[in-house]
């Protein structure tokens, strides 16, 4: 519609998730018009991005060196390790802000309908790292899903073996949460797993 | 067309988009429907979670024509639970076996009874193998693969209880040539009648069962392989090494 070039640039943005056609559009128009800087920016981030940024050797989550940050930082615990599924659930325990230690990160959940196993997931490599480093806790942080749930007891299982301390994170009402509006799957993990005062 | 309320299962779901979901269910009257589910990865605009589970049963609502459906409730009848150890096994096994072998909209009102009182076990304590080998010959069963044992497929010959005898699937049981215990892939006539009287519990019949229904069904799913055996070897490998 609006030339080859064009349409191929909004195309291009089609890749991001959430942008349909119309978004796209928008953006391509706005990047053309009013911030020509801003566009040779984008291009070059990305283009060094996607050239640099790998996976971290220890923790498998994403980083421009071999390997990343939390796994460099000495003041960081290293004998407590979180596992989680995604980068972006790193980044989120990272913004709570009050964990210490390092993390491993599977890039998914066992589904054995798609072929996932622990295969894909590097649960040797996490194994590997629980039988050569001192490691006094693994904390179990996979979502609340059945997956998820399933996938902590298979490597709650292998560190129980290799005599290492598992934890799982909790199940229950969020803060700030009225019982009233919390559905009943959930109410009944937090009345099972309630604490004592 | 639109459905209310269907009773059914959750088989498999995968993230779809931002916060929709693409979910397999299996339901009493419709058999296998696959839905896309909009938004259930989020929470609704009232703050009530929308996750489907496996392994309990809900109240299905959809609408649409085509083969995918678009997914508008879904209700669960009793509250979900995590499965543990064996169980978990046991339900992905079962899960990936019945989304492997059974078709989009066969409808077999029997099995879903089967396995909605399996997962009824299921959920509150591992059951044992016999039910496990009876949901796996129901299936077989209705979806027309039924195991002949009471006698030899080509020949009508009965089974002699001391002799050994291979399953040859779409053909039947077959007198095999070597009559030594060892060989693989042969089974006990005695086993075997047993089986088919539905009586696990004498001799070696379970394990007769176990061995002839992976057969079957490996040859069924077509070179196929299902994840979830492979997942429960390496699960007793790290087990045994405790």
């Amino acid at each position: 519609m609006y030339g080859n070039v064009i349409d191929q640039l909004i195309d291009a943005l089609r890749v991001l998730p959430g942008v349909g056609n119309k978004s796209a559009q928008r953006m391509a128009l706005h990047l053309l018009e009013r911030d020509r800087s801003g566009a040779t920016r984008l291009a070059e981030s990305l283009v060094e991005a996607v050239e640099k940024v790998g996976r971290c050797a220890q923790c498998r989550s994403l980083t421009e060196h071999e390997v990343c940050a939390i796994c460099r930082n000495e003041r960081r615990l290293a004998d407590q390790i979180c596992v989680v599924e995604n980068p972006a659930d790193l980044y989120a325990i990272e913004q709570a802000g009050s964990f210490r230690g390092k993390y491993f990160v599977l890039l998914g959940h066992l589904s054995p309908i798609d072929g996932i196993g622990p295969e894909q997931l590097g649960i040797d490599q996490l194994v590997e790292r629980l039988k050569n480093g001192y490691i006094s806790e693994l904390i179990l942080a996979t979502n609340l899903t059945v997956e998820g749930e399933a996938t902590a007891h298979f490597i709650a299982d292998k560190a129980k073996a290799l005599g290492v301390e598992v934890s799982r994170i909790a199940y229950g009402v969020p803060m700030g949460g009225e019982l009233e509006y919390v559905d009943g799957g959930t109410l009944n993990m937090a009345l099972q797993s309630r604490k004592s005062l | 067309m639109r459905i209310e309320a269907e009773p059914g299962f959750l088989l498999h779901s995968t993230p779809y988009r931002d916060t929709s979901l693409l979910v397999d269910l299996y339901t009493a009257n419709h058999g296998r429907v696959r839905c896309v589910a909009k938004g259930f990865r989020k929470p609704n605009k009232q703050g009530i979670n929308r996750s489907i589970f496996p392994y309990t049963e809900h109240h299905f609502s959809w609408q649409g024509r085509g083969e995918l459906k678009t997914l508008t409730k879904a209700d669960v009848v009793q509250a979900p639970v995590f499965l543990k150890q064996e169980c978990l096994f046991t339900g992905l096994y079962i899960n990936e076996l019945f989304y492997r072998l059974l078709q989009e909209q066969d409808i077999h009102q029997y099995l879903y009874q089967q396995y909605q009182q399996f997962m009824a076990i299921l959920c509150g304590a591992q059951p044992d193998e016999v039910h496990l080998r009876q949901l796996e010959m129901t299936l077989l069963e209705e979806l027309g693969y039924g195991l002949v044992l009471d006698c030899e497929g080509q020949t009508g010959t009965p089974l002699i209880a001391d002799k050994y005898y291979q399953y040859i699937p779409e053909q039947g049981l077959l007198m095999a040539i070597n009559q030594r215990e060892a060989a693989p892939g042969s089974y006990s006539g005695a086993d075997l009648m047993n089986i088919a009287a539905g009586d696990f519990s004498r001799g070696t019949a379970q394990k007769t069962a176990k061995q002839l229904l992976r057969g079957v069904i490996n040859f069924y799913l077509g070179g196929r392989q299902l994840h979830s055996r492979e997942l429960y070897r390496q699960h007793l490998q790290s087990q045994s090494s405790m």
